[in-house]
């Protein structure tokens, strides 16, 4: 008699005991996610702050070969400037603000790649050591910026399928998890830069 | 001139590469296996059986002193790929490198494409960084390969990377490690309260109380703990169900061996044998002798290219 008088309240306090942990352990879980797709777009960051880093040197490097065409010089200085001043925090930026800090980085690229583009013109230049070396760590750092711009969709992918599957989507819905968003092709990328070299 | 126009278009070919941004990107050509038996993979069959062996041994005897690892890929052709996204896609799912450390370097020769990659592992990007790699490519590598020795190319090549980053080596190398068991008697020391002091408490406890669910309620409470420990969905509930049914179980034996002792005579001890999960299985071994395959290192893109 006396066991029958908590078989029902027992019952009871697991059920409730199982909802817990499956909403805690989605929740965690969620969060886990949410920090590694967090730290994929630092990384990425990160690489592109190593690309601003490098463009006074390139700059300096450059301004000392004589006769050396102003205009591109400046093009890249206001390029890494602009570039440097857009920040986003990626778990809140709606696709079109990280549209906006990819543009602002993509100027930059452009701006590189029309400087190398007339260095060509510079052969006392491009056969120093110095230029050779800025022109590695560049490459380099294109390379490592695209290694992390895909991790980081990679990563987003993952995430944003989780909080839309069941059952983690109702933790998800239930704590305010965001969707990221990804970085798009752009348009034009598949061109390289084009040099004027008329006029 | 013509370098700069190479150059520009592989700095171009990568920036393309990182704009078709697919999440999985394919890759037209397939990633060979995970070598186990040998670090050098030679599709192209220039390589003899001996010259492999000559750089898996300086591979051997790196990885041995520092714990660096380095692998090495000749295919014939990227089918188009960029060198760059091949490269690192081959480097992790490999693993070059301790997975702790990421101290793995790939070098990559696409044959018939006459293009090269260093792939150099996150924990060795400042041992031996892009500038060094590009200099191995071109002082050590490209003039042989230019001559078509393919070997003596990547055995000086190797040599650049050895010299490079054997000042790197894994801190724990050399000093005596802890064999498992030692391992495991840490492990038991820091959970002697865990296993022993904890269930006796609780089971005297228990074994007092008149209760015969309680145990099942403080076995689901230990569920929720684990669960939330783990933070995994499907253990978390398992854990909640099966330890709530020890619980029950415990409860149950120690009240009723609690109430024969009590019966017998007056005031008993508390029956102990409340037992405790033993943990069981420590980590396995390493494998002694032989490549035994890569350790797991990830790699972001560090290295540099060159062609010939």
């Amino acid at each position: 008699m006396k066991r029958s008088k908590w078989l029902v309240p027992g019952v009871i306090a697991g059920v409730v005991l199982v909802l817990v942990v499956m909403v805690v352990g989605g929740y965690n879980g969620l969060v886990n996610q949410r920090e590694g797709v967090n730290s994929k777009f630092a990384a990425l960051e990160g690489q592109y702050q190593r690309r601003a880093d490098l463009v006074p040197n390139l700059v300096n490097t450059v301004k000392g070969a004589a006769n050396f065409e102003q205009e591109t010089l400046t093009q890249v200085t206001e390029a890494r400037a602009k570039a440097t001043s857009v920040n986003i925090d990626p778990s809140k930026a709606t696709p079109e603000q990280l549209a906006q800090y990819q543009n602002s980085q993509g100027e930059l690229s452009q701006a590189l790649g029309r400087l190398l583009a007339v260095t060509e013109n510079y052969p006392q230049l491009t056969a120093t050591q110095n230029f050779k070396d800025l022109q590695t760590q560049l490459e380099g750092t294109e390379n490592r910026i695209a290694v992390a711009r895909k991790d980081y969709n990679d990563a987003a992918s993952s995430y944003n399928a989780h909080v839309q599957r069941f059952p983690s989507n109702i933790t998800a819905a239930l704590f305010g998890f965001d969707k990221f968003s990804y970085f798009q092709a752009e348009k034009g990328a598949e061109n390289a830069p084009t040099v004027d070299f008329g006029n | 001139m013509k370098t700069w126009r190479a150059r520009l278009r592989l700095l171009t070919l990568a920036g393309v590469v990182a704009l078709c941004l697919t999440p999985a990107s394919a890759l037209a050509l397939d990633i060979p296996s995970k070598p186990t038996d040998i670090p050098v993979v030679d599709q192209t069959s220039t390589l003899s059986s001996e010259q492999k062996q000559a750089l898996a041994g300086k591979i051997a005897a790196e990885r041995t002193s520092t714990g660096n690892e380095i692998g090495i890929l000749m295919v014939k052709s990227l089918d188009g790929d960029a060198i760059e996204d091949y490269a690192v896609q081959v480097a992790r799912q490999w693993g070059v490198g301790q997975k702790d450390r990421n101290s793995g370097v790939l070098l990559l020769v696409a044959k018939d494409d006459r293009k090269l990659r260093i792939e150099v592992g996150y924990g060795l990007e400042g041992a031996l960084p892009d500038i060094t790699a590009s200099r191995i490519i071109e002082q050590r590598i490209t003039p042989e390969f230019k001559q078509g020795k393919y070997y003596e190319g990547i055995n000086s090549g190797l040599d650049g990377i050895v010299l490079a980053i054997h000042g790197e080596a894994d801190p724990s190398l050399g000093k005596s490690t802890k064999s498992t068991s030692a391992k495991a008697l840490d492990f038991f020391g820091q959970f002697f309260w865990v296993i022993f002091v904890i269930p006796i408490w609780v089971g005297s406890i228990l074994a007092r109380s008149k209760s015969w669910w309680a145990g099942g309620v403080i076995g689901g409470i230990g569920g929720v703990v684990v669960g939330l420990f783990f933070g995994f969905l499907f253990f978390g509930v398992g854990a909640i169900v099966i330890m709530a049914l020890l619980g029950l179980l415990l409860d149950k034996t120690v009240s009723d061996n609690y109430q024969k002792a009590a019966s017998k005579r007056g005031n008993g001890p508390p029956s102990w044998w409340a037992g405790g999960p033993w943990l069981g299985g420590g980590p396995g071994g390493s494998s002694g002798g032989g490549f035994g395959g890569f350790s797991g290192g990830s790699f972001g893109g560090g290295g540099s290219s060159g062609s010939w």
